[in-house]
């Protein structure tokens, strides 16, 4: 019997000697990851996830890309919803670059010796922003992007009204531009400029010039004033300035992977945009685009080029104008100078400041209509120059840039102002190539260039519903499915102070 | 818990106290046999004890016993399967007892949780033993698939995945809204890791190059022939013990000891088998290749090229001209009769085959055995260049260190190697899709001409996804390797014959290096990045699992007069941890070769997970009058995945059973047995570490601007964080009735069980602009219910002649009850997320799990499927019904014929629903009867709708490509969802003994078997293909259909000797 209780005792004491749950804490901590970062670490991803695709709808509409193929690829150019490829910028920016973000600020906004990051992260969040009321209209702004923050409180955040997400929008960018001081921390990690504070300074005026431009049609005076503003304050100057992100090998470009691999061929130029490389006999065109038989890559020429017109699918694209009894007889973008895996992304360009400025001018919010002429040409000629950005085998003659500005059709008459306005937006149209959120907003905007409308049987029935007055072009992306089923309450009463989630509806300054 | 802890220390020492004090004065030494009344042979390990004292004494391996006892006192002889016996000992002191055999109950013994073995009439929940032979006879590959029809309220399915894949076993429906809810698997006392490997399963890393494959599961590395036995313990009572691990039920196997075995035993066995695929398809042959009522014409037309949106072939249409035998160019740029080629699956596939050699030894002596086997298996799947190898090395030793003091050992090591698993569901590199939907008149072998000069990929189809399979399956490779140990050793003390202490260590351990490639040239890949010449990826990574149990039982029993009682109380402490260390690589600067260091941009990535599970568990049975059981359990598991204030749980369980036939004398003589049971348990279900706090990671590649590496740092994962998460619960209530009728011919298991999860963990959308998509709550319920039978008979019983038929048969039926937040609706996968077409599972509030769901035909109020010019349109998704049967069962039937053995097994399934990724592309294609309108496709198709105005539509539209390819345009899935209903005759095996022959040798025993699996479909309901043809084993993708291979059916032959 000693025996026994003697084994029991040691069984019973070996199991008392560790508790029960000793050492879980330890156990259940992840030893792989962290728990606390440094914020300078999620801004630079942010950076980078705001590289976005753009390609199956916004670039459609503007009518530079076009494919003919339904199915996951359809979108912009039937003028259909496909909410897969709606909900995409939604999704992607949400969940990337807005949640760090928002964590940046949260993380530095007391921190005086982070206080460039923090504004850095401002401004970059005022980009986001401003690409998501473009594109869907109210969206959660004041409460979005808190969930690890505030928890369960915020995991259904507000919509907040686009007009009033675009007042914080422009005292954000206001504030945060007026605020960086180079003599303060550095942002190394700044995948813009590494960190150059003045660099930062014309990017947020620069983007502050945007935001003022988009209110050219709502409020003039606004517009005016912003834009003066952001002008006197110091714009980009030259291409050095701009916001440019170069892809690399491990972090590609997925728009140029798209085009290039899987949907090679299914990807072409649009017609209108050939045409009016055509009719300006535009120099660029031997690096936009190209022609591809058995892999082989032809350049093409203004005059050879042949745009694929819109609203047709695989079922009837033969019989389409400019079909030449083969698909591949359409022009694509050149894959070796603009779509390579690893091109470049412009975020905001020392182009599109100027000729923004020349609409400025024109419109009388700076200088004088004169000086508009200037701020065209060289805009031009800097988007020209920015196109090294995609290849050092991009090169232009002066000749050849002279010679196309001095096409009367390109020649701008500061005197004749809707003339002036439509030449400035077309190359606005240009300079924004793969920028084509920037593209879409502006041609909503200004209403330039004048573009046919994609007469696809099937399109969406709002775009010709005269109570959403679209005219024919998608005006705005629909809310993800999931957002409407699950932040109900919260979007109904979005889409009911918008009139409706539909391609139709306009977004607060889209009054042309 | 400390407390808690000293406190039933405390009462357990106490307890020990009462049972000792027990003493007496005067006694004398009895010594004595017991005999079996039946061939009068020694009784081994019988209990002999003075009545009412504690003194007792077990019997040795020659039936001998000596105990103390007074003089004129009663001893009390039991053994299982015998009737007790008390008798009075006067002065003896030898004696000789016979017990008589208890024929009226028929005592089983079976193995419980934790493997304390238990009298089956003592049971108040249902088990089932599995009848081990036919697990080796009847085999495959997977022991796991053999299970299929075999028990009730066992739900098994056989994906067709390849030699190497996992099985699938339900027990009582799907305990949860997860994909996994597959029993937990105990050999010999200790759990095994059973989650099935490979992307098919969800199990997938996410590698670079991986497919979806299926790379197999835990019970690949047991082999069939060491088992001796497996018990199913299917309801929550019969595994409450095993606490938070026992939502699914449990398998208990035990495998061969050499107990019983005098001397050295050999015995070897070996297994043939060849699979042929089999042919469900009825296509239609009327027209051939090609687009728009049209053949190709040039060789740019059939090869689709990079012109190819010309090509009017597109390799997988079959909207050309009506058949005509007229000489057409094909592939290959030869011209060939334009004639249906109806083959494409007998001449792609190859006749797969497996060789199974085992040899195993055992020895013993009465201190102790031993049992040592070492098997191989060498498969060769029926896709070319497509093998899987095993070896397994089982050890197992018994030894009794003193008369009290055994130790047990046993061991399992198995390497198993999985070469180019075959890909399923997504297109690319699945030759199951490309093979089943080539144009009909198409010759598979014009296709083996698979690379152009440059070494790239000859693609058939401008679709590039659709890979050629010989481009597949030659250059494409994947390799899963496993090296795997688990086993325990245990070592027991009885220190009385009524009270004993165990200890046992126990480990699962695994390697698994996985390589898999996406090869350089495949025509749908992405150029590779600049500056890098080959494009294609690769994929390595090692993951390793560990679980170690460490576990103690301590068990005693006390009989007072008709009161008995038996009690154990035990403790463990689990802990699990597993790795993966993994690179992908993109590109390549030497081709074709595959390794890391030749790759150009280089993802490594490293995965950890660890945690602990702390149980204590009691389980008391008390017993009345050998008819009357009662038994009670608990457990209680402190969890290191929870909050630290909130981290142990309790698990109750109560059952009772009543063996009426015993408790009363007046029954009709017809009656055998006869017992009622009922149970009532709660069990859990894990969670998973790290989900209670927010984590960051940091890439694995840095952003480089020129000479800078800027670091890219993210909020990981989707999911936000919860602490304050809970296991799921699931309680469930079980009733049951056993009955043996008729000289034990007639016999009837029923049990009904009602099973509610609550409390399940879901991840629950929350708006993306939060910042994440889900968190995760304890906020499910869920229910199963049903009732399993199992009528067995014995027709004929002669001398020379026996005939034994069992039936199962199971009804389950679930409901969702709630989700979280109120929402209706759960959405387990998409099809698109897996790279299928059409189809979503999802569960919904209010209907049976697994709801499938798609997208309908775009209708009126009346319900008619409305057109626009013709075409009919997208409607709203709906939910077509369950993928999950109702009704399961099998009719097994052994006949036995002067040693010949015939078996024959009839299985079906019944009441679910099964989407057809397949057939929605066969109709797309045209290759579907259903896409040939009534008068042919000349005259184009009349959709059967309505127009918008309710008229009869009567637009003709051609019936081409595009009119079928709306079905992928709109994505519409109603067509395509079939009853999933089967019958089949699943297995014949005739096995002869011919022992008899050889008596006069040294062979012992010789044994003969043949067998034919998947001998026939009854009857089925959907098109061209088998209704089981489902490619993975987790419950997300139930009831979706996707290219998997196709079912074969095996021819086998296997030999067993005896030395």
């Amino acid at each position: 019997m000693k025996k026994i209780y003697l084994s029991i005792a040691v069984i019973t004491l070996l199991l008392g000697a560790s508790s029960c749950d000793k050492d879980f804490e330890e156990i259940n901590t992840n030893p792989n990851a962290t728990s606390n970062l440094d914020a300078g670490y999620l801004f630079s991803s942010a950076q980078q996830g705001s590289v976005q695709q753009t390609h199956l709808y916004q670039a459609q509409i503007v009518q530079q890309v076009v494919t003919h193929q339904t199915g996951t690829l359809e979108g912009g150019n039937h003028n259909v919803i496909n909410e897969v490829n709606t909900r995409n910028n939604f999704n992607s920016l949400y969940g990337g670059p807005i949640r760090n973000l928002v964590d940046v600020i949260d993380k530095t906004a007391t921190d005086p010796a982070r206080s460039n990051l923090y504004n850095m992260a401002r401004i970059m969040k005022a980009y986001n922003f401003m690409i998501l009321v473009d594109t869907y209209g109210d969206v959660p702004y004041f409460d979005a992007g808190k969930a690890n923050i505030e928890g369960a409180d915020s995991f259904l955040p507000k919509y907040d009204d686009q007009k009033l997400i675009y007042e914080d929008i422009i005292k954000e960018l206001q504030e945060a531009t007026d605020q960086l001081d180079a003599s303060k921390d550095k942002v190394p990690g700044d995948l813009f400029y590494l960190g150059d504070i003045p660099k930062w300074k014309k990017l947020g005026n620069s983007l502050l010039l945007r935001v003022g431009m988009r209110y050219t049609e709502l409020d003039e005076s606004k517009a005016k004033a912003i834009v003066a503003d952001a002008v006197s304050k110091g714009v980009m100057t030259s291409n050095a300035d701009n916001a440019i992100i170069r892809l690399t090998s491990a972090y590609p470009n997925a728009t140029s992977q798209q085009l290039t691999a899987t949907e090679a061929s299914n990807f072409y130029v649009g017609k209108p945009f050939a045409d009016y490389l055509k009719a300006t006999n535009d120099p660029r065109t031997r690096y936009f685009a190209a022609r591809y038989n058995s892999g082989s890559e032809v350049p093409e020429t203004p005059q050879n080029l042949n745009g694929m017109p819109y609203g047709y699918t695989v079922s009837d694209i033969a019989t389409a104008p400019g079909y030449t009894g083969n698909i591949n007889g359409y022009s694509q973008f050149r894959r070796s100078t603009v779509i390579f895996s690893t091109a470049p992304e412009h975020f905001v360009t020392y182009s599109q400041t100027q000729l923004l400025m020349a609409e400025a001018a024109i419109r009388g919010y700076i200088a004088s209509p004169l000086e508009a002429v200037n701020y065209y040409t060289t805009g031009i000629k800097a988007h020209f120059d920015q196109m090294k950005d995609y290849s050092a085998a991009v090169t232009f003659t002066n000749e050849e840039i002279d010679a196309y500005l001095a096409q009367p059709a390109l020649v701008l008459n500061p005197l004749d102002s809707e003339d002036a306005l439509r030449k400035i937006n077309e190359q606005y149209w240009v300079a924004s190539f793969r920028n084509w959120s920037e593209a879409w907003a502006n041609l909503r905007r200004s209403g330039y260039p004048v573009l046919p409308v994609n007469r696809y049987p099937s399109a969406d029935a709002s775009l010709t519903d005269p109570k959403y007055n679209a005219q024919g072009f998608i005006r705005r992306l629909i809310y993800p499915q999931k957002e409407l089923s699950v932040n109900t309450n919260n979007i109904n009463e979005a889409i009911t102070r918008m009139g409706g989630n539909t391609l139709g509806t306009r977004i607060f300054w889209d009054k042309n | 818990m400390n407390e808690t802890f000293y406190r039933i220390k405390i009462l357990f020492l106490l307890a020990c106290w009462c049972f000792s004090i027990a003493a007496n004065a005067q006694s004398q030494e009895v010594t004595g046999t017991i005999l079996s009344g039946t061939d009068n042979q020694p009784v081994i390990g019988a209990t002999v004890l003075v009545k009412n004292t504690s003194t007792g004494t077990t019997t040795d391996t020659n039936g001998k016993f000596a105990i103390n006892a007074p003089a004129n006192s009663v001893l009390v002889v039991s053994f299982i399967g015998y009737n007790n016996k008390e008798v009075p000992i006067g002065n003896q002191t030898s004696i000789t007892i016979t017990l008589e055999e208890n024929t009226k109950a028929l005592e089983e013994v079976v193995v419980t949780a934790l493997g304390i073995k238990r009298e089956a009439k003592k049971l108040g929940y249902s088990t089932a033993s599995v009848n081990t032979e036919t697990l080796t006879q009847t085999r495959s590959t997977n022991v796991g698939n053999s299970l299929v029809g075999k028990v009730a309220g066992l739900n098994v399915s056989a994906p067709p995945t390849g030699a190497g894949g996992s099985s699938k076993i339900r027990i009582r429906g799907q305990s949860s809204f997860g994909g996994n809810n597959s029993p937990l698997i105990i050999v010999n006392g200790v759990p095994i890791n059973n989650s099935p490997g490979g992307s098919a399963n969800g199990a997938g890393s996410g590698g670079a190059g991986q497919a979806m494959t299926d790379t197999g599961d835990g019970l690949q590395s047991i082999n069939p022939d060491d088992i001796e036995s497996m018990t199913v313990l299917k309801g929550a009572a019969a595994a409450a013990l095993y606490g938070f691990r026992a939502k699914d039920g449990a398998i208990i196997i035990t495998t061969k000891s050499g107990k019983g075995q005098v001397g050295i035993g050999v015995e070897i066995n070996s297994n043939f088998q060849a699979d042929q695929a089999l042919d469900f398809t009825d296509f239609q042959y009327e027209y051939g290749q090609g687009k728009g009522g049209k053949r190709p014409t040039t060789l740019d037309e059939v090869r689709a090229t990079l012109s190819s949106n010309n090509a009017v072939t597109n390799g997988v249409w079959s909207f050309g001209e009506r058949l005509d035998g007229q000489p057409t160019i094909g592939y290959d740029g030869q011209l060939h009769p334009y004639s249906a080629n109806k083959d494409h699956i007998k001449d792609f596939y190859r006749t797969g085959t497996t060789w199974t050699n085992s040899v195993a030894l055992s020895g013993g002596n009465e201190k102790g055995n031993f049992r040592m086997s070492f098997a191989n298996t060498d498969a060769n799947g029926i896709v070319p260049n497509s093998d899987f190898h095993k070896k397994i090395l089982n050890f197992g030793l018994n030894y009794n260190l003193t008369e009290k003091l055994s130790a047990q050992l046993n061991a399992n090591y198995s390497n198993e190697y999985n070469h180019n698993p075959p890909v399923l569901a997504q297109q690319d590199y699945n030759v199951n899709q490309v093979i089943y939907t080539l144009a009909n008149t198409i010759d598979v072998d014009w296709l083996k001409e698979y690379q152009d000069a440059n070494g790239n990929e000859m693609f058939h189809s401008s679709f590039k996804n659709r890979t050629n399979p010989y481009w597949a399956i030659n250059k494409r490779l994947e390799e899963s390797r496993r090296d795997r140990i688990f086993g325990n050793v245990s070592i027991r003390y009885q220190f009385t014959p009524w009270l004993y202490a165990q200890g046992r260590v126990g480990q699962d351990y695994f390697t698994n290096p996985y390589n898999a490639n996406r090869p350089t040239g495949t025509a749908f890949l992405t150029p590779a990045p600049s500056g890098i010449p080959f494009n294609g990826d690769f994929y390595r990574g090692v993951s390793t699992f560990r679980e170690r149990n460490l576990d103690f039982l301590i068990g005693a029993n006390h009989e007072f007069g008709k009161f008995g009682i038996d009690a154990t109380f035990g403790g463990n402490s689990m802990d699990q941890k597993s790795d993966r260390i993994s690179t992908s690589v993109t590109g390549f600067y030497v081709r074709d070769l595959y390794t890391i260091q030749n790759g150009g941009v280089k993802d490594p990535q490293y995965a950890f997970s660890h945690k602990r599970v702390n149980s204590l568990y009691g389980t008391v049975d008390f017993s009345f009058n050998n008819y009357l059981f009662l038994n009670l359990t608990g457990r209680n598991d402190w969890f290191s995945t929870l909050n630290p204030e909130s981290n142990s749980y309790l698990y109750p369980s109560v059952s009772t059973s009543f063996v009426f036939s015993q408790a009363f004398s007046s029954l009709p003589a017809w009656l055998n047995f006869g017992k009622l049971r009922a149970a009532y348990a709660e069990v859990g279900g894990d969670t998973d570490p790290y989900s209670n706090a927010l984590f960051y990671n940091i890439n694995a590649n840095p952003f480089t601007i020129g000479t800078n590496s800027i670091a890219l740092g993210n909020i990981s994962g989707t999911l936000n964080p919860n602490p304050n998460l809970r296991p799921l619960k699931v309680k469930e209530l079980e009733v049951g009735l056993e009955l043996r009728t008729m000289d034990n011919r007639v016999n009837l298991d029923i049990a009904a069980y009602r099973k509610n999860t609550v409390d399940e963990i879901l991840n629950v959308d929350i708006s993306n602009t939060s910042g994440f998509e889900q968190t995760r709550v304890n906020v499910g319920r869920l229910r199963n219910q049903g009732i399993e039978t199992l009528l067995s008979f014995v027709p004929v019983r002669t001398d020379n002649l026996n005939w034994e038929s069992a039936f199962n048969y199971t009804y389950n039926i679930s409901e969702v009850l709630e989700l979280a937040n109120n929402q209706p609706i759960l959405t387990a996968v998409r099809g698109d997320q897996i790279g299928l077409y059409i189809g979503e599972i999802a569960h919904e509030v209010g209907k049976p799990l697994g709801s499938i769901r798609g997208v309908d035909y775009l209708r009126n109020d009346k319900g008619e499927i409305i057109t626009r010019n013709g075409n009919f349109q997208a409607g709203k998704v709906v939910t077509y019904g369950s993928a999950l049967p109702k009704h399961t069962g099998g009719w097994l039937n052994t006949f036995t014929y002067r040693g010949i053995r015939v078996f024959a097994q009839v299985d079906f399934k019944a009441g679910h629903k099964l989407l057809s990724n397949s057939n929605f592309n066969f109709m797309r294609h045209g290759l579907h009867k259903g896409s040939i309108p009534e008068g042919g496709r000349e005259n184009g198709i009349v959709f059967p709708g309505v127009n918008e105005d309710g008229s009869p539509n009567t637009t003709a539209r051609p019936a081409d490509d595009v009119f079928y390819g709306n079905y992928r345009s709109f994505n519409i899935a109603t067509p395509f969802v079939y009853n999933a209903s089967f019958v089949r005759w699943r297995t014949l095996s005739v096995g002869y003994d011919l022992s008899r022959f050889v008596s006069s040798t040294f062979i012992k025993g010789l044994n003969v078997n043949a067998f034919v699996n998947n001998v026939l479909m009854i009857k089925k309901y959907v098109d061209n293909l088998d209704p089981e043809s489902q490619f993975s084993t987790s419950d997300n993708y139930n009831g979706i259909e996707g290219h998997a291979l196709p079912t074969t059916r095996s021819y086998g032959l296997n030999f067993n000797i005896k030395l």
